[in-house]
């Protein structure tokens, strides 16, 4: 699943820590969004995408298999 | 819980490891045997240092999910994982003690397959109940 979190968290400044600090995960966590090694649960993906102000669809997106 | 975690600053079920560990330690120390207790009271200090590293902000997902301190939900998930694998594991060690011990020490035979027994009924209720939590 690929994600716009890299972009959108260099909009708003922002380093992987202070991210995971803010949606309450690891930094480890984040980067592993970011690079695509781990899809967040529905619960994480919509914490981001609330945290960034857009719907989860914005931000998040899912290949058609 | 949290009275319990705001104390020791690690998590309630590394309170008990910790705490079988340092018993362990004292009882065997008190029972005579310098080296054994002296050996298991290292080892708790160790552990107890490993879990309170695994805490600070610094540390790797592998140092938190080998000291049982997860952080959010894919330490959980990496742990769910990792012991996954481990139950596999154990069921095919088994499966092989059994083998072995037919072939070379005929009375563990009936404890070797008791065991293989008990792993696949926890096997069974692991996935059964990890397939209605979802």
């Amino acid at each position: 699943m690929d994600s716009e979190i890299r972009r959108l968290r260099a909009e708003h400044d922002l380093s992987q820590a202070d991210l995971a600090r803010l949606v309450g995960v690891s930094r480890q966590t984040i980067n592993a969004i970011e690079t695509g090694r781990y899809d967040p649960s529905l619960t994480l993906a919509a914490r981001l995408a609330r945290h960034f102000g857009k719907a989860i669809e914005e931000v998040f997106h899912v290949q058609d298999s | 819980m949290s009275r319990i975690h705001s104390r020791f600053a690690i998590r309630p079920i590394n309170v008990v490891v910790i705490a079988v560990f340092g018993v362990s330690a004292v009882t065997v120390l008190i029972g005579g045997q310098l080296f054994t207790g002296l050996y298991l009271a290292v080892a708790t200090v160790y552990l107890y240092g490993a879990m309170l590293y695994a805490r600070r902000g610094d540390s790797s997902e592998v140092q938190r999910v080998n000291a049982l301190e997860y952080r959010d939900e894919r330490d959980r998930m990496i742990a769910r994982n990792g012991f996954s694998v481990v139950g596999a594991a154990a069921l095919a060690l088994a499966a092989v003690q059994i083998l072995v011990a037919s072939v070379w020490v005929h009375e563990i035979v009936l404890l070797a397959a008791a065991w293989l027994l008990a792993l696949c009924i926890v096997w069974g209720v692991a996935n059964s109940v990890s397939a209605r939590r979802g």
